[in-house]
């Protein structure tokens, strides 16, 4: 029976192998072996297989194991590592370009990784200082108006706070945070802007805010007290030594300082360089008896540790209608308490009008995704680098296992070298993101300093995981490496098994796969940004500034408006003037409309805001059929009323003179309007929003912005001269304005921000897969010489050998195409669905894609392919 | 006696080797047990029987040539001991005996 039996599949022999102790073995193998070929011819290979593995099962008994030896410490550990970092060494000298492309890669993967690490570790670490922030709710006020959908506003009404104190016993403190308006600050005999909140003595006992001097039970309990940062005292009086002095304040304030704070955190969404007494506040203000309805501030409470806070909060929700419910219902409001924990403020929190700067968790996301595909490139690299030298080394391993090596001696010896490649390209790496710190940082938008970002914990987290690495990434090449037999290795000519480079050649197409993916997200993201940017808004931003008055009550901002625009009109460089009740094309805002035509008492959901005659014609707004306003004096309302076409629309109007003279009655107020004038549809609540049915109508009282067409070369003189007669018609008002463009351009500096990162993460990416197909060409050919140089002796030509080497690695290239496009497709898709309006994912934007990663990668080949084809035959034939 | 305790499956795997004479190695065993007991007995557990046994001195083993059927291993041939054989008969007679003194009605009841 000269027939070569089938040996037992590797893993069987190997678990064998790994548990069954050495004096059971070859009985337990020669029987198996015999025992198995009985199967195959019985059964069928597969069916063995089956078989083969359910007796594995029964050897799983106590009898059978072998006793741990532990043979680490069998062999001298001093010397085996002198002798291993000497080899080790070598092995890098031997291949200078390997081993530094090996590095490279691991060390820009390891830096880009930190990098997001300490991104997504910042952006994490929000609020967390407070040591109570367990127990510190915000509540905010979830309410509605009649037959407008839900607003969640992150203010409060200023009745809150005191009520929750005084009837729930599990509320230990409350405290108030108001900002809507922050008193310039006179310093030599200047007014300067800070950011101020009028606020309580309980704010120190519930957040973690260090009181550097003054007494925290009752610094802010006076009015016109102030408590100021270090740093602001520093600012203004040089000194630290301040408490009992003054500083005066807009509108003739003057303040006592009682207290210096330490500088709030970074990671506070906190921020502030003075806190007034809130008593201040309520001494300038009169009382309202709306107060229950107006979500003016803050409001931050410390429950006890035992409280439940869903619990908490469901008998709180209704504390605004139980306490106001009379004067509610007649309004048709809704007014619901909701409580916000505080570590979830900065990255979760859904409100509107936040206190401070605000995260986004799907951002935090993204980049945790990016840097783990980037880590896994670097790492594949590494496998893939490791394993094609395996050829290389396997007389290594059939020289050691001859004298006398072992399997588990050689496998940490690889694991030992790749664990210190993975340290090599740590320290590289932190050294590398050492010095991109700065850049990191003005790309991130955060301020991360150096030693914040190299604690001693970040290290030895670092140190962990590249020991990780450096163990996932070695375990398979070692593996490997270390199984090779020795005669295979030292007779015959060893070559790569097939299996190896079937897995070479998956991780580069993973790898091509990924590259892809984060390119084509790149450019969807720039396109986006850049769609939205410069899409037409249906009407004109550019030029105009908008003057902010809403600070002024309306009733007076309406009264002067008319003195003030007279005052300005003479100037030639201003060539439109408007106000309006909300910025133009910001904003939403709207109600239910009784549009005539309809059932009685059946109304529509509309927006509407109030405009004065000239905001068509300032803004650029076309109007199709009709007029606009016509200009009045006086203060008082009129009943005209514009429409646009999406009103129309969804009224199943037609846009013809018969629309002109219709009649829509208002919701709030039952007053009856006449449609004068249809206006072209432009983006009135942002860019990002559908068109919504909307009105305009012209209610002066209502007006708080006041919009400006103006010259753009004499953008600073104008500037002045509004300034100037601002003065005289507002003088207790600030002079605030801003230019529209900017205020747009403002909106997407946070997308602009997180698509450039992607940008630069992708480029990276690509960059470390490019240096493995590098790598791996490199010794492609080198593998291949003599038969390159066989071939060239037998006349092939130049471009016949340029198609024959780079063949295999395009098709690899061609391969992650495909399959990288489905995937970025779904992905890319479901982030436009945050849009509105959003561009199209075209196939050009996909082969642009594929066209980049074709370019990168054959750059990669290139260079080598091209020395290969022209080297001499005779150097690569003479020798052997 | 203490060495002697046989457990029922270790009875038949000593009789399988003496029954199977100098054929008597691991995967043998297992057929012929198989084909006694028409039931199928897991290889580890004939290794497991056959080892014991020999530690307990009822079995000695000799290694046959490697041969290439068993993929470069060599055979593991069991034979039974003088203290195997004895262990085999003392649990025969134990048996034989309780069977003499059993009294001819003791199944009747159990039958109705």
């Amino acid at each position: 029976m000269d027939q070569q039996p089938h040996s037992l599949p590797r893993w069987i022999l190997y678990m064998i192998e790994s548990w069954v102790s050495d004096r059971f073995q070859e009985e337990l193998i020669g029987d198996l072996t015999e025992y198995y070929e009985e199967l195959i011819e019985a059964k069928g290979l597969s069916h063995a297989k089956a078989q083969l593995m359910g007796s594995l099962f029964s050897y799983l008994r106590p009898y059978f194991f072998r006793t741990p030896t532990f043979s680490i410490f069998s062999t001298k550990p001093l010397l085996m590592f002198q002798f291993n970092s000497k080899l080790f060494f070598r092995q890098l000298k031997r291949r200078p370009a390997f081993s530094a492309i090996n590095v490279l890669g691991l060390s820009m993967g390891i830096a880009a990784c930190f990098f997001i690490f300490l991104f997504v570790q910042d952006e994490l670490a929000f609020d967390s200082f407070h040591e109570n922030k367990r127990r510190i709710q915000r509540i905010e006020t979830h309410n509605k108006l009649p037959d407008s959908d839900w607003l969640l506003s992150a203010r409060s009404s200023k009745m809150i706070a005191p009520k929750l104190k005084e009837a729930y016993p599990e509320v230990e403190e409350a405290v108030r945070l108001f900002n809507r308006w922050e008193p310039k600050i006179l310093y030599k005999e200047q007014y300067i802007d800070q950011r101020s909140f009028f606020t309580e003595s309980s704010l120190f006992s519930i957040f973690s805010f260090k009181l550097l001097q003054g007494d925290s039970q009752t610094c802010l309990d006076q009015p016109y007290t102030a408590v100021l940062t270090e740093s602001m005292a520093k600012k203004y009086f040089n000194s630290l030594e301040i408490v009992g002095k003054t500083f005066e304040a807009e509108d003739s304030l003057t303040f006592q300082i009682t207290g210096i704070v330490e500088d709030p955190p970074k990671s506070s969404h906190i921020q502030f360089d003075f806190l007034l007494s809130y008593s201040t506040w309520e001494n300038l203000r009169t009382g309202n008896a709306y107060d229950w309805l107006n979500y003016w501030l803050y409001t931050y409470i410390k429950v006890t540790p035992e409280t439940n806070a869903e619990e908490f909060e469901s008998r709180i929700r209704g504390l605004v209608h139980d306490n106001f419910g009379d004067k509610m219902g007649p309004l048709g409001l809704k007014v619901n308490l909701e409580l916000e924990a505080l570590p979830t403020i900065y990255l979760y929190s859904e409100a509107e009008d936040q206190a401070g700067p605000i995260g986004n968790i799907t951002t935090v996301r993204i980049f945790s995704g990016i840097g783990m595909l980037l880590l896994l490139l670097a790492c594949f690299n590494f496998i893939n680098l490791a394993t094609a030298r395996s050829m290389d080394r396997a007389i290594e391993v059939g020289i050691k296992k001859v004298v006398g090596s072992s399997k588990p001696i050689l496998t940490r010896q690889f694991l030992f070298e790749s664990i210190f490649i993975c340290l090599i390209s740590l320290a590289i790496g932190l050294a590398l993101s050492g010095l991109l710190l700065p850049l990191f940082n003005s790309l991130s938008g955060k301020e991360i300093v150096i030693h914040e970002a190299f604690t001693l914990q970040n290290l030895l987290s670092l140190f962990l995981a590249s020991l990780g690495l450096g163990i996932i990434a070695g375990a398979y090449p070692a593996w490997v490496l270390s199984s090779f037999q020795p005669i295979q290795t030292l007779v015959k000519r060893y070559s790569s098994s097939p299996k190896g480079l079937f897995l070479r050649k998956t991780l580069l197409v993973c790898q091509f796969a990924i590259s892809l993916i984060l390119i084509v997200a790149t450019l969807v993201f720039f396109r986006q940004l850049n769609f939205l940017q410069q899409k037409d808004l249906g009407f004109d931003k550019d030029q105009v500034l908008v003057i902010q008055a809403d600070g002024i009550s309306g009733r007076s901002f309406a009264e002067k408006f008319p003195f003030y625009k007279d005052a300005i009109k003479g100037n030639p460089a201003i060539k439109g003037i408007a106000a309006s009740s909300r910025i133009p094309g910001a904003g939403k805002g709207g109600g239910i409309m009784f549009p005539e035509g309809l059932p009685k008492d059946e109304g529509r959901e509309f927006s509407y805001f109030s405009a004065s005659p000239s905001f068509v014609s300032t803004l650029g707004i076309e109007i199709l059929k009709g007029r606009a306003f016509m200009p009045q004096s006086g203060t008082e309302p009129s009943l005209e009323m514009l429409v646009n076409e999406a009103s129309l629309e969804s009224l199943g109007w037609e846009l013809s003179d018969q629309v002109l003279g219709k009649h829509i009655t208002a919701g709030w107020s039952g007053e009856t309007y006449t449609i004068v004038g249809v206006y072209r549809d432009y983006h009135h609540i942002s860019p990002r929003e559908k068109i919504e049915p909307n009105l305009i109508i012209q209610i002066p009282s209502w007006y708080h912005y006041i919009s400006l067409k103006i010259n753009p070369s004499q953008t600073h003189e104008v500037r002045m001269f509004l300034e100037k007669k601002w003065q005289e018609w507002f003088p207790q008002y600030p002079f605030s304005y801003f230019f529209l463009d900017e205020f747009y351009n403002r909106q997407y500096q946070k997308d602009l921000r997180l698509s450039r990162l992607v940008a630069i993460f992708s480029v990276l990416a690509i960059f470390i897969a490019c240096i493995g197909l590098f790598g791996l060409t490199l010794f492609a050919f080198q593998q291949r010489r003599k038969e390159i140089g066989i071939r060239k002796v037998l006349g092939a030509s130049k471009n016949s050998l340029f198609y024959l080497l780079s063949k295999e690695f395009m098709a690899i290239v061609l391969i992650a195409f495909l399959a990288g496009i489905p995937l970025s497709y779904i992905a890319m898709s479901r982030w436009l669905e945050n849009f509105a309006h959003s561009i199209e994912l075209s196939p050009g934007l996909f082969f642009l894609a594929g066209a980049g990663l074709f370019a990168f990668s054959i750059m990669a080949i290139f260079f080598q392919t091209l020395s290969a084809t022209k080297t001499q035959p005779i150097l690569a034939l003479r020798d052997e | 006696m203490k060495g002697t305790q046989l457990g029922e499956f270790e009875e038949l795997v000593l009789l399988a080797i003496a029954i199977l004479q100098d054929q008597a190695y691991g995967l043998a065993i297992k057929h012929k047990l198989h084909d006694e007991l028409n039931k199928n007995i897991s290889i580890g557990a004939v290794h497991a029987a056959c080892n014991r046994l020999e530690d307990k001195g009822f079995l000695q083993a000799t290694w046959t040539e490697a041969t290439k059927k068993r993929g470069g291993k060599r055979k593991k041939c069991y034979q039974v001991t003088l203290a195997g054989q004895r262990a085999l008969e003392y649990v025969r007679d134990l048996r034989q005996n309780m069977w003499n003194q059993l009294p001819g009605s003791s199944f009747q009841i159990a039958k109705d």
